[in-house]
């Protein structure tokens, strides 16, 4: 992963080292034609110089790429000098001074930028320069002040980003702070309020169950079911709070301590069955096929809720009735399918959803899976959920 | 059997009060000598009362339970009531002096085995969830009383005391380090008179918070 990144930041460095040595070979070799071109004797060594200061209008801009504050000013005096001086200048110098502005201009003082152009327009209109020059100083004259225009330009626009971006990661920030003092709120409410309620509940299921005189069997049994009911309700209200309190916790540790572990167990799932025995008196039959495998964590949870909510509107709407709950692991994909055989959907209940159905839906779709409810072939109700197998 | 254990039941609402004094009432061997509304009252009717061992709310009108903990600590033993074990709340409970805590939807039957166990003050009450508790909470904040002086221990007295931090029973630890039940047993009252401790509990919070056990250094679950 970051391999082919550090490659393309290495390039990034080295591409102005490259530039300007191609710029400088340019303006030696332009140089070299120009003292073809005139060979008058004696001139010999002002050739050679203008060579040279082909070369240093051209080069820092390998050389000094990183300092703008400095590649300007040396840019600009060595083509100002070759201007004046020698009245020529070469392609790749008026190519190195636009870089040079523009650099300046998008990371370097702006004042500094316009500065160091302003000698072109004054050097075209003054008319000091003759000939080949006058060329050059109208070109640079119209295009430097561009260059370092463009330059403060496009620095404005970066810093307009990076301020909207800044204020973003603020949003975003408050958001999520939001979120979580809503979040530590709930599970503060479910704490001290809900929790203590069914506390409430399952201490007198106890107490009526141990000390009414004359209980009978059959009803210090179902004080026992409520209790055991309430105890569940608690058990999960503390996995609940484990989940809400995860975010809401700075200290990691803590938090990884208290995380629940969610999980298909068939343990678990088991346990579900039982309980829906225990309380409607009615047959439920788990039914397994195809190879178990462990699931995604979150594919498991919503299984099980699924089933939970499944057996718990069964009991609800077809009380009495036999459920068989099936799991059919495929490999691709988690079939899980929870059947009663009740009287099926009302009539009138067709086209509205309840509760528990919108939230297996939404469970389902949580973790990229279908629901499909309905009347079950040869009467009852069926859901039916098919969630994603093991991770592509 | 002996003479009944003596119990009293602090709690500001009624349905738990009355709820837990019926059950122990059950019991032939327990006495419900009187119930209190907040821990002030709790500490007023204990020195009036000498109850052996106390149930006790943690959040109370007037005074909460855990300061009432820390007045009577001396003269009865705490249970503390808790809606959630694995508290802070708890934790502090423990660090004020209770020598255990039980989840308010206890079952009848585990409720009993509690009080009875905390009234012999022989072993740790549910070792595993104690011990997690106290690791968890031990580690996170500074002591604000001073470690006791584990230097008063010898060698094997700190062995005894690591175990019993650990969680372990007299007969475990005889097992552990090859010796009778008696001689742990002579061990554990040593460690224990020697650093001022009422009980079992009390010596896993000073064994954690002298840091002569470091939270999650041995963890068996």
């Amino acid at each position: 992963m970051m391999g082919p990144d550090r490659h393309a930041r290495q390039r990034g460095r080295r591409l102005p080292v490259v530039a300007g040595v191609v710029l400088a070979l340019g303006a030696a070799i332009e140089a070299q034609l120009k003292l073809a071109a005139a060979v008058s004797p004696g001139a010999q060594p002002a050739v050679m110089a203008l060579a040279l200061l082909g070369v240093a209008t051209t080069l820092p801009v390998g050389l000094l790429w990183r300092q703008p504050a400095a590649l300007g000013p040396v840019v600009s005096v060595a083509c100002v000098l070759s201007l004046v001086a020698f009245q020529t200048l070469t392609a790749a110098g008026v190519a190195a001074q636009l870089v040079a502005g523009w650099r300046l201009g998008r990371h370097g003082p702006a004042p500094a930028a316009v500065a160091l152009a302003v000698p072109y327009p004054v050097l075209a209109l003054a008319g000091t320069a003759g000939g080949r020059a006058a060329v050059y100083a109208l070109l640079l004259g119209c295009l430097a002040p561009a260059a370092a225009l463009a330059g403060i330009a496009a620095r404005a626009r970066a810093e307009a980003a990076a301020v909207t971006a800044a204020r973003q990661v603020d949003a975003d920030t408050l958001l999520e702070h939001t979120a979580r003092g809503e979040r530590a709120r709930i599970a503060r409410e479910l704490h001290d309020v809900v929790a203590h309620h069914i506390s409430m509940v399952a201490v007198q299921a106890e107490t009526a169950r141990l000390t009414t005189p004359g209980m009978p069997a059959a009803g210090a049994e179902r004080l026992a079911a409520i209790g055991d009911t309430a105890r569940a309700a608690l058990t999960e209200m503390r996995r609940l709070l484990g989940v809400l309190r995860e975010d809401t916790k700075q200290d990691t540790e803590r938090g990884a301590e208290l995380r629940p572990q969610p999980g298909l167990g068939l343990g678990e799932l088991n346990g579900l069955a039982d309980e829906a025995r225990a309380a409607s008196g009615a047959g439920v039959r788990l039914i397994l096929s195809g190879s178990p495998v462990a699931l995604d964590p979150g594919v498991e949870l919503a299984a099980f809720r699924i089933v939970q909510e499944a057996l718990t509107n069964a009991r609800r709407h077809a009380p009495g009735a036999a459920v068989d709950v099936e799991l059919r692991y495929t490999g691709r994909e988690l079939l899980v399918a929870v059947r009663d055989n009740g009287p099926g959907p009302a009539p009138e209940s067709r086209g509205r959803e309840g509760h528990g159905l919108a939230g297996m839906r939404e469970r389902a779709a949580a973790v990229g899976g279908r629901l499909r409810t309905g009347p079950a072939a040869g009467g009852g109700f069926l859901v039916e959920a098919r969630l994603p197998g093991a991770a592509a | 059997m002996s003479t009944p254990v003596r119990i009293l039941v602090a709690d500001d609402h009624a349905v738990v009060r009355a709820g837990f004094a019926e059950l122990l009432a059950t019991q032939p061997d327990f006495a419900v000598v009187g119930t209190a509304r907040d821990g002030a009252e709790a500490v007023r009717l204990s020195r009036e009362l000498a109850p052996d061992v106390v149930l006790m709310d943690v959040r109370m009108p007037v005074m909460d339970g855990i300061e009432a903990t820390r007045r009577l600590a001396d003269s009865a033993r705490v249970l503390i009531l808790t809606t959630f074990d694995l508290d802070e709340y708890v934790f502090d409970a423990l660090r004020a002096g209770a020598s255990g805590f039980l989840l308010k939807d206890v079952t009848a039957e585990r409720l009993f085995d509690a009080v009875r166990v905390v009234a012999e003050g022989e072993a740790l009450l549910a070792p595993a969830i104690t011990r997690r508790l106290i690791s968890r909470f031990a580690g996170l904040r500074p002591a604000t009383q001073a470690a006791p002086a584990l230097a008063a221990l010898t060698p094997r007295e700190t062995q005894v005391l690591r175990l019993i931090a650990e969680g372990l029973s007299n007969p475990e630890i005889a097992a552990r380090l090859t010796v009778t039940e008696e001689t742990v047993k002579t061990h554990v009252s040593r460690v224990l008179g020697k650093l001022g401790l009422r009980d079992r509990t009390q010596a896993v919070v000073a064994a954690y918070e002298s840091g002569l056990v470091v939270p999650g250094s041995r963890d068996l679950w």
